[in-house]
């Protein structure tokens, strides 16, 4: 599904109602210094509602950094952005500050590597999401608590276990994802964005994450861009798959013909290097 | 570093690294630093060393005629209650503090040495009580150590030396220690010793010019907390005693002249400040380069 | 660890720095001094019948190991010796003056707090190499200025010359009084305490939770309010405690330039007339009183943050 035709006066709404739709997107992270290279280059592809899209490449190709763009979270000031980013409506390059954190969280969310250093070790999880509903559902407190422990139950972290141990620090990195998750999608996005949601946690844990997240993209239809070094991860949870290196897109489309039959000689590397291990 | 004469730390640069500006442009920063420090910290010891050479009044001579007398041609920086010139004094009054900086501290640095040394080449028991001892002076307040230390032992310049060195070792001992420890622990010196280097090769050729660089940056804060202790035990009476001249000493005796003359508490607090501080920037600048940074960049 | 462990490690030390600080200070008293310890604490009064009786009291005729005994016993009493000077006990002198060196003290670690932290979240973040280098010369030039010398040029310009504020004694507890003296002790501790609290919270800011938290939909304000302020404190609250030290220092001098009385001036009109037991007495009890005090934060610091509190467990 990479089709999209846009509007002439740039309206997102394509033929295929895409959640989101990126156009040329380029970061680079010098101003001083224009011989270095861009960390991305002319990005395209196009996200659909409910649709995991998966995107690889090795280690400094730019994928965090690509996740970290989506929601304009570069580090400030050293950064040259060029193209469209289109969500909701709207060219997220054009949105001010103020307007880009309403969309933060309640339209696009986002998990990270290290689930239990995304949480803030001082404050007891529940609290955590509680605040972020507060935040962008505008909840009284009692009511955010309430709907914050219930999210927290859903994704699999109970009251009971909430009891015995509500600081990150007292939870396994499995539960500490969870409540991450939790904690996004408490706020109700369209689009999650997972940057090696895995990576850190043992097989059997993995395996229960991805379920999660598919389970969740049924159930809201949550559009998923899951980052990952993991290639099997990716090749058996995402629909669609997106392959980068140095920044560049080297070749997308659904997964299995990329796993299958790849298109370009470093996909096909990827994949070898992997398939050697399994061998 | 408080002024309150505990031998100084470094004030940390901005953690946030060279991941958000050139680095070339901090390394410029700091060298800029430590080159301003230096060049201020040379001239002023230069200046101390020319002194007896100038044509200057006689610092300790009084002359009750013109006893607190402002700013004039005669006397650019006016005179104290006694008559004596204010200026010859402050001049003769470098050399005081100056030689009870530098030499102080390259005492406390040499017995920091030793100490530093045993722990880190000594064993293990060694090494604990080594900084055991270190820890206790450490946690001490210094200026109130230095001023029981003088008033047991009496006032005076050797006295003075004594304390600051007392209390000042303990720094030198740990950057020493951690010095000769990390080296310990490389393995390119298992590698050295694999090839037959013994223990004063790798010592000469490894632990000292790793370690140099923090001992001079520490020895520069040293000097620049001791030349703060000795201006605040001789403002109290507890240190360099009159009539010689100690920028601190003359303030003590501005202290109950300012109403009259004021004049009288801006050259010697001045060079206290200024002094202090090239030494400060000295170490700052030295100390920052040596200091890890913490890389904030993401990687994808 | 669990908690009282913690506790327990903790008050261990601090009885480790006491002990120890008092040794060496019975090392400098007895064993150091030129001629004996009854002769440095008589001093100038030391009558040959009064020498023998102290010499007696004290041990000094019997070994080191019973003196030392001796002493310790002694100040588990809080019997820290007579002033001979003045007919007093020392531990009565000290609790005369202690209240006003304690208003002082507190008086300047509350303004040094607040500047030190505003200072800090003003400038955390910013990533200006020239501003890093202003910061670093004016922070010099402020921890370079001796605290007398700043405590007179303030004098100066606000008692003579603008006479709006007063430059001497305690006033009877009226805060005026209060304002150049706290200032000028707090002056070059602000430096230390905003250098650390900008620090520390670009430290937060460098962390995951940060991130998490701005993709969460919080500003940067309100990430570095909400989250990373409390993150902050730690290292702010323990070099605050160390600091006290260096306050109990500069109280003195502070006290002698403005002539406020508390055992900081004590202590020197003490050291003027080498008052021995007087001097040794208060330096026992400042060191004393920062070292429990630094103690008593540790702790409480190690209590509220949950790691320390409930333990951490390994990773499942």
């Amino acid at each position: 599904m990479t089709g999209e035709a846009l509007t002439v006066n740039g309206e997102a709404r394509t033929a295929t109602g895409a959640a989101l739709t990126v156009k040329g997107l380029s970061v680079r992270y010098r101003k001083t210094d224009p011989a270095s290279p861009p960390a991305l280059e002319k990005i395209n592809f196009s996200l659909a509602p409910g649709e995991i899209m998966g995107i690889i490449g090795e280690s400094g190709a730019g994928k965090t950094t690509l996740g970290l763009s989506l929601m304009k979270l570069h580090p400030p000031g050293l950064v040259q952005v060029e193209g469209e980013i289109l969500f909701r409506g709207n060219n997220l390059l054009d949105l001010n500050e103020p307007e880009m954190n309403r969309l933060r969280g309640s339209g696009i969310g986002m998990i990270f590597q290290d689930a239990r250093g995304s949480l803030d070790p001082a404050l007891p999880v529940i609290r955590q999401v509680a605040r972020s509903i507060s935040h962008h559902r505008g909840k009284p407190k009692n009511d955010a608590m309430e709907t914050a422990g219930a999210t927290l139950s859903e994704m699999g972290v109970s009251p009971e276990i909430l009891r015995e141990a509500p600081f990150p620090h007292q939870l396994s990195g499995g539960l500490c994802q969870r409540a991450a998750i939790a904690a996004a999608l408490a706020c109700q996005p369209t689009i999650l964005i997972a940057d090696e949601p895995t990576s850190s946690l043992d097989t059997v844990s993995q395996a229960r994450i991805v379920n999660l997240l598919q389970r969740e993209r049924k159930a809201r239809g949550l559009s998923i861009i899951l980052i990952s070094h993991d290639l099997p991860l990716v090749a058996s949870a995402a629909d669609n798959i997106l392959v980068l290196s140095h920044g560049r897109v080297v070749e997308q489309g659904p997964a299995r013909s990329i796993i299958e039959t790849p298109q370009s000689d470093y996909t096909q590397s990827l994949l070898s290097s992997w398939r050697h291990l399994i061998a | 570093m408080d002024n309150l004469g505990t031998i100084p730390a470094p004030l940390p640069a901005s953690p946030r690294g060279p991941a958000f500006f050139s680095g070339i442009r901090r390394q410029a920063n700091e060298n800029r630093l430590v080159a301003v420090g230096a060049a201020i910290a040379l001239a002023i010891i230069i200046m101390a060393a020319l002194v007896p050479l100038l044509p200057l009044a006689d610092p300790l001579k009084p002359d009750y005629e013109v006893g607190l007398s402002a700013p004039s041609a005669a006397h650019l920086l006016g005179t104290d209650l006694h008559g004596r010139d204010q200026l010859s004094r402050v001049l003769w009054a470098s050399r005081t503090s100056l030689t009870v900086g530098i030499t102080a501290s390259l005492v406390a640095l040499i017995i920091g040495l030793v100490m530093g040394g045993a722990a880190g080449y000594g064993g293990r028991v060694a090494d604990a009580a080594a900084m055991r001892i270190a820890d206790a002076f450490l946690s001490f307040p210094v200026i109130l150590g230095a001023i029981a230390f003088m008033a047991v032992f009496g006032p005076g310049i050797r006295n003075v030396f004594m304390a600051i060195a007392f209390f000042g070792w303990p720094v030198f001992a740990r950057v020493f220690r951690s010095s000769v420890l990390s080296v310990r622990e490389q393995s390119y010196v298992s590698a050295s010793k694999g090839v037959g280097g013994g223990s004063f090769y790798i010592f000469r050729r490894h632990v000292l010019p790793n370690s140099v660089q923090p001992l001079i940056a520490y020895a520069a804060m040293s000097v620049a907390g001791a030349i703060l202790i000795e201006s605040g035990l001789s403002f109290i009476n507890l240190g360099i005693q009159r009539p010689y001249p100690s920028w601190g000493l003359m303030l003590g005796e501005a202290m109950g002249q300012i109403d009259q003359a004021p004049w009288l508490l801006i050259a010697p607090g001045a060079a206290i400040t200024i002094t202090t501080m090239a030494f400060f920037l000295m170490g700052t600048g030295l100390s920052r380069k040596t200091d890890p940074r913490i890389q904030g960049r993401a990687h994808s | 660890m669990p908690i009282s462990r913690f506790i327990f490690n903790r008050l261990l030390q601090l009885l480790a720095v006491i002990l120890g600080t008092v040794t060496v200070l019975f090392i400098v008293l007895y064993l150091l001094v030129p001629g004996d310890a009854a002769q440095a604490m008589l001093g100038a009064k030391a009558t040959p019948q009064a020498l023998e009786n102290l010499r007696h009291e004290l041990g000094l005729d019997r070994s080191l190991p019973v003196q030392y005994g001796l002493y310790l016993w002694r100040l588990l009493h809080f019997d820290l010796g007579t002033s001979y000077e003045l007919n007093r006990s020392v531990s009565s002198v000290i609790l005369d003056y202690l209240p006003a060196t304690a208003y002082l003290a507190g008086a300047a670690l509350l303004l040094e707090t607040l500047a030190g932290m505003a200072w800090g979240f003003l400038t955390a973040g910013r990533r200006s190499t020239r501003l890093d280098f202003l910061t670093t010369i004016s922070g010099s030039l402020l921890l370079s200025t001796p605290v007398f010398f700043l405590g007179m040029v303030l004098q100066y310009i606000f008692g003579s010359r603008l006479g709006i504020l007063p430059i001497s004694g305690l006033g009877g507890y009226n805060p005026v009084y209060l304002i150049l003296p706290a200032t000028t002790l707090a002056a070059a501790q602000a430096v230390i305490v905003g250098t650390m609290a900008r620090s520390s919270l670009e430290l937060q800011m460098a962390r995951p939770y940060f991130l998490a938290a701005r993709a969460r939909g919080l500003t940067h304000r309100q990430a570095l309010v909400g989250h990373g302020t409390r993150n902050a404190l730690g290292p702010v609250v323990t070099l605050l405690a160390i600091d006290l030290g260096a306050l109990m220092g500069g109280a003195m001098i502070t006290e002698i330039v403005f002539s406020w009385p508390g055992i900081g001036r004590m202590t020197y009109y003490a050291a003027q007339v080498r008052d021995v037991p007087l001097i040794i007495g208060s330096v026992v009890v400042l060191v004393a009183i920062f070292v429990t005090i630094s103690t008593l934060v540790d702790i409480m610091y190690g209590w509220l943050d949950p790691r320390v509190r409930l333990g951490a467990i390994s990773d499942g």
